[in-house]
């Protein structure tokens, strides 16, 4: 008699046989080596301030034409996931960062840089980058059908919810000055409304610019507002003739990223979720991954002023999204982002497509994918310790030689962008908005969150109400009301806490005057 | 000119003007800017999907924010009133300085970035780190040399060369 059901030995047969399929394709030396250079590629470009991973990835198309599609697949992998990185090194070492979403590794990176635990820092993010990257491949091997289902499940009134809830991240990157705070985010908003309106294509706040109908380029304004005040502000704060900080030989303890590690797969579920969904990003994972780690663990207080939870909170978010974000391309073939589009481009230049029917014919194919995805994420650890060893030399050099090179690299990056001067200037404007924020006391990282989930939030708010006929279209699914009630949740927790903060500060005020002493 | 250390005043009266200021911007953003600055295009069907929508609600809770940190600076300040004051020439040539660096700093930023497009990036980059450098205190000259000089034109050869990015060479050049 048959132990097993008919048709079961036919089914581990054609396993077997995909994944020897697989084997076959992906052990070649061609394989191994488009993935070292790919993570190589990606970790200096993100590094350098103004260039970003999506630039890289697509100046690497046109080398993929010639190649064959798994080594093509895996070179542009490879630089993205090295280019994610990468922009940590930056954003830890010179508040410059290479990505949107490095912008919250900055917010305890680079303090941490300037007490001297710059190498900490960076060995914080390489550890938590490659611990989200491999759940997020995980994720993608094993859950693609089933996270590429709930991905199906989110139309307009759900994403906004979503983004709404991401807002609220807000109220935990302004602590100690909540108001400054929302009113940065807000005006992040409002920034963002420049350009065509995303409905009708009329200009909004264009003033009859043909530059300004694109809208505001995020790689400037991100210089801008980050490395340009810091390029300023050394020389206001009386000339220091040394380094950043002082020699660094700060490392991360099995201890700490013990305590580290429930900060680090919380924000790699965070990432997987919102990179599976088409559209969501990584800013949105890496800033709620901070929130959340920021409300729940028991150093939240320190997060802001140099504390390696934030780091790890900030780079899991940011990284667990690598993997996951082609979970809706493999499985759907729906590119999410930018990167995820060049990748497709790629599959079509190699005559495949991606989606169910990949899944069913070229079985071998995508495994031979999961196996070299894989492989990254163990390439990245090895060759991120190199280069981020070499980077960390930076905080050795003198401000004063230091400052005007970083200068010129923005220059530089931000005319990249686009070949356009106007980047420049734009780099030049939020540069002097950003050091006016740091003076009024304004933080710059929810302005950024605001001007990036800002369209999205708008986007979706449209969809919504021409999808439906009324305003109920926004409680229509038990999703939506998901994520109305994480949202009303983290309002009131987050707003609960400003309130006490506020009450007890007008307490020690009080007592204070009551027993004569200055305030 | 008497020049105060950060004392709580001080602090408030800052909130208070910041708070002004914010929400003076956001009323003429709402009622002027945004009905010239934004084209209204025929035949909305809700006013949600109004390409004014969102940036006005947007303006209007940014006055209201700006009132509310107007009225904090304004509470603090009726809370307490006190700043102390330090006057003094020292003080005084102390906060000139602190002042006319960042200034110059930024006057060498703007001057590199406005004259990019007809002296060519690579120079304008050089002039700005000399300037820079200068400015931070450097005083070898094979720093200039290496930094002023080499520096752009190796990050000019990198991006056109290897990047492909057809940085501005300036009139003489393009």
């Amino acid at each position: 008699m048959c132990r097993y059901p008919a048709g079961f030995y036919s089914t581990d047969q054609a396993m077997i046989e995909n994944v020897s399929a697989a084997l076959d394709l992906f052990l070649h030396a061609e394989n191994f080596l488009v993935i070292a250079i790919g993570v190589l590629v990606g970790l200096i470009v993100g590094a350098i301030p103004g260039l970003t991973a999506v630039m890289a990835v697509a100046l690497a198309l046109p080398f993929t034409f010639h190649m064959a599609p798994i080594p093509a697949i895996l070179l542009l992998v490879g630089i993205y996931k090295g280019g994610v990185l990468g922009g940590s090194i930056s954003a830890i070492l010179i508040r410059a960062p290479g990505t949107p979403a490095a912008a919250c590794t900055t917010l305890d990176g680079y303090p941490m840089t300037r007490k001297g635990e710059g190498r900490k820092a960076l060995l914080a993010a390489l550890y938590a980058s490659c611990i989200a990257d491999f759940v997020s491949n995980f994720s993608l091997i094993l859950f693609a059908g089933l996270l590429a289902t709930i991905a199906l499940r989110f139309g307009p009134p759900e994403y906004l919810w979503l983004v709404a809830f991401s807002l609220t991240v807000v109220i935990a990157i302004s602590s100690g000055s909540l108001l400054n705070g929302l009113i940065a985010a807000t005006t992040g908003m409002i920034v963002a409304m420049i350009g065509l309106d995303l409905v009708y294509g009329t200009e909004r706040l264009t003033f009859g610019s043909m530059q300004l109908m694109g809208g505001i380029s995020f790689v400037p304004m991100l210089i801008g507002l980050f490395a340009i005040p810091e390029v300023i502000g050394y020389y206001e704060g009386g000339i220091r003739a040394g380094a950043i900080a002082g020699p660094d030989s700060s490392k991360m303890s099995w201890r700490e990223l013990r305590r580290c590690l429930p900060t680090i797969l919380r924000g790699s579920g965070i990432g997987v979720i919102i990179g599976a969904i088409p559209g969501a990003g990584p800013t949105a994972a890496a800033f709620l991954s901070y929130g959340v780690s920021k409300r729940i663990s028991k150093r939240g207080d320190l997060f802001g002023t140099g504390e390696v939870e934030g780091v790890c909170a900030a780079e899991a978010g940011n990284n667990g999204v690598a993997g996951a974000t082609l979970i809706p391309l493999l499985a759907l073939g729906i590119p999410g982002d930018v990167v995820t589009a060049v990748i497709l481009g790629a599959f079509m230049i190699h005559d495949l497509s991606p989606g169910p029917l990949l899944f069913r014919d070229n079985l071998g194919l995508i495994y031979a994918i999961f196996m070299g995805i894989m492989l990254s994420s163990i390439v990245l650890f090895v060759f991120g310790r190199f280069v981020m060893a070499t980077f960390a030399k930076v905080t050795q050099i003198p401000q004063r030689l230091l400052m005007p090179m970083l200068f010129v690299c923005c220059v530089y990056g931000s005319f990249a962008v686009n070949n356009n001067m106007f980047d420049v200037y734009l780099m030049l404007v939020f540069g002097i908005l950003g050091y006016t924020m740091i003076k009024i006391k304004m933080p710059a990282a929810p302005f950024l969150l605001g001007f990036i989930l800002a369209p999205k939030f708008e986007d979706n708010l449209r969809r919504a109400l021409l999808i439906g006929d009324d305003w109920t279209v926004f409680f229509r699914s038990a999703t939506c009301w998901i994520f109305i009630a994480l949202f009303l949740f983290s309002l009131c927790w987050g707003l609960k806490r400003e309130w006490q903060d506020f009450r007890r500060a007008r307490i020690d005020r009080k007592e204070l005057q009551r027993s004569g002493q200055p305030s | 000119m008497k020049f105060r250390t950060r004392g709580w005043g001080q602090f408030a009266k800052s909130d208070l003007l910041i708070g002004l200021c914010v929400t003076l911007l956001s009323l003429s953003f709402f009622f002027v800017v945004a009905p010239a600055a934004i084209e209204l295009p025929r035949g909305i069907s809700h006013f949600a999907l109004s390409p004014l929508f969102l940036p006005q609600v947007l303006a209007a809770v940014a006055a209201a924010l700006g009132l509310a940190v107007a009225l904090r600076g304004r509470g603090r300040q009726t809370g307490d009133g006190g700043s102390s004051e330090v006057a003094g020439a020292a003080s005084r040539q102390s906060s000139l300085r602190r002042i006319s660096r960042p200034a110059t700093a930024l006057a060498l930023l703007t001057m590199t970035v406005v004259t990019s497009p007809w002296a060519g990036m690579t120079l304008a980059s050089a002039v700005a780190v000399g300037g820079l450098l200068l400015l931070g205190g450097e005083r070898r000259i094979w720093i200039y040399a290496l930094l002023g000089g080499a520096v752009p034109y190796i990050t000019t050869f990198l991006f056109q060369a290897v990047l492909n990015v057809p940085i501005p060479g300036g009139l003489l050049f393009d």
